[in-house]
């Protein structure tokens, strides 16, 4: 079975990997067993490019408590391929720093905590 | 127009606020006081005989089941209670509910209630609180919070449309000022453009006064299956349409991220269940969590091609005054948002507008009401369409 446990310990191996089903070639990302088009559980994983496009983004000044050491930040929808998407944090101090349409880079850092969850933290870095 | 699901015979709403001092359970004795005191049977009370409760977060007193507790607190001690929770829909949820247990035939009288107490707790942890709603392993671990999520919607509403700051500035200033004829709401203040424009930016490109309030309150009414209303009100409002769906809990799986389909599904449910078409309403509730939100709506409830909701409120198109009234309560942006308590507040206002009874927010001969609820980022939608008998 295809779990999102697995897919974070493959992203902190740093591979990003969707699954794709074997049936109509969908790519769920987060990955999942039952594929949301057409409902096989036929499916494998599927490796996908750490690079993307930001979709769209916004810059958060006041942050969730477990997030507040880091505000601010932004959060950009990333379009990797088609439908496809994923989502990063950027340090950035204004949001006049990127836009629709930038090319960025998935880096994973990987998180010390010793309860769960132990996923890694997902940033972005613009490509030049 | 099609026969009634339910009509619905009392409705009570505390006053929103910070409402320091005053639990949950004390916030909804309000709201039900208020409820059975319209109720021209004194004791409706006894009649009730199920009861719904919508509560979203179990963080902000501590407490979870809910349902027997505040149903204990209104005096009731051997009720099946049962509790929803559907995020910001949760009293939608609630209201479904009731429905199908009417509509079920298993009762005759049902109480709908929700409630939020928010104010116990720091914004930080509010903010935390609600962006449980939100998908954990993806949305919540990449920090982001609701206005975050929304302002996702809004960034791309603005590249792809030209939707405007501007504009959607004007559904606050819209808001608040119907939030001023209506003394439960929790902010009476009126505010300009350039106030919003120049409050403190919460989620680029949402400020301050683009988001909802972290409200108090509780709201809940009453129905009953349409047959035996007017035994409780000479003046009964029957519910005539009902929709509901779902979709992906996260944005990033959304197709067309500022589009928020699952409203127009349940929109064309409600008013096909109805009958009528959306040009018949005459007064609507929507979900204006943040400014976008109302903007998006217009184009999903159809009273706006896309990328044209911004327009309608330049137009002047949704004030109280206008061909289509949106929000003539304040909205959850000015009378408050109380998560839990929300959608049934939404049906509250109804209530008074179709009985005539709203005041100085009064849409003048309203017959046929719309309230649009939605939980999380629109992955819960409840759509619920109202008409008096008059």
């Amino acid at each position: 079975m295809v779990t999102i446990e697995e897919f974070y310990e493959r992203l902190k191996e740093g591979e990003l990997y969707g699954a794709k089903c074997k049936r109509c070639g969908n790519i769920s990302l987060p990955p999942r067993e039952i594929c949301p088009k057409c409902f096989s559980t036929e499916n494998e994983w599927y490796k996908l490019p750490k690079v993307g496009e930001i979709e769209s983004y916004t810059f958060i000044t006041v942050a969730p408590k477990n997030f507040e050491s880091e505000a601010p930040y932004a959060v950009c929808i990333v379009k990797i391929i088609d439908s496809v998407k994923f989502i990063g944090r950027m340090k950035i101090d204004d949001p006049k720093e990127i836009k629709i349409g930038d090319k960025v880079e998935f880096v994973i850092e990987k998180n010390g905590s010793e309860t769960w969850p132990s996923w890694p933290k997902i940033y972005l870095k613009k490509l030049s | 127009m099609n026969k009634p699901l339910a009509s619905i015979v009392a409705a009570g709403c505390s006053k929103f606020g910070k409402r320091t001092g005053i639990m949950a359970r004390e916030l909804l004795v309000e709201a039900f006081l208020e409820a059975i005191s319209r109720s021209k049977d004194p004791d409706i009370r006894r009649k009730i005989k199920v009861g719904f409760f919508g509560n979203f977060s179990e963080m902000y007193e501590h407490q979870s089941h809910v349902a027997p507790l505040l149903a204990d607190w209104l005096g009731f001690h051997d009720l099946p209670v049962i509790r929803t929770e559907d995020a910001c829909a949760s009293g939608s949820a609630a209201l479904r509910s009731a429905i199908f247990a009417i509509k079920s035939g298993l009762y005759d009288v049902a109480l709908v209630a929700g409630v939020e107490k928010m104010n116990n707790r720091k914004t930080n942890e509010v903010l935390e609180g609600l962006a449980m709603a939100s998908d954990f392993a993806i949305e919540q671990w990449s920090g982001l919070t609701f206005a975050g999520i929304f302002a996702l919607m809004a960034t791309w509403h603005m590249h792809k449309y030209g939707t405007t700051e501007t504009q959607m500035a004007l559904v606050a200033v819209k808001n608040h000022k119907n939030a001023t004829m209506n003394p439960k709401a929790h902010m009476q203040k009126i505010i300009t453009v350039e106030d919003v424009l120049k409050s403190k930016v919460v989620a680029w490109p949402l400020k301050l006064y683009d988001c909802s309030l972290i409200t108090d309150g509780a709201a809940c009414v009453i129905i009953t299956k349409p047959e035996i209303a007017e035994n409780f009100t000479d003046n009964p409002v029957d519910i005539i349409g009902s929709g509901s769906c779902s979709d992906h809990e996260s944005l990033i799986e959304r197709e067309e991220i500022s589009e928020i389909k699952g409203i127009g599904k349940a929109t064309k449910e409600a008013l096909e269940m109805a009958g009528i078409k959306i040009r018949n309403v005459d007064v609507a509730e929507l979900h204006d969590c943040f400014t976008i939100a109302e903007i998006i709506e217009y184009e999903e409830i159809g009273i706006a091609e896309k990328g044209y909701g911004g327009k309608l409120l330049e137009e002047g198109a949704t004030n109280l005054d206008g061909w289509f009234p949106v929000n003539p309560s304040g909205g959850l942006k000015a009378k408050g948002h109380p998560v839990g308590a929300t959608g049934v507040a939404q049906i509250y206002e109804l209530f008074l507008q179709l009985r005539g009874e709203a005041g100085q927010r009064q849409v003048k001969g309203a017959k046929v009401g719309l309230a649009q609820n939605m939980g999380g980022s629109g992955s819960t939608h409840f759509v619920h369409v109202l008409s008096n008998r008059i």
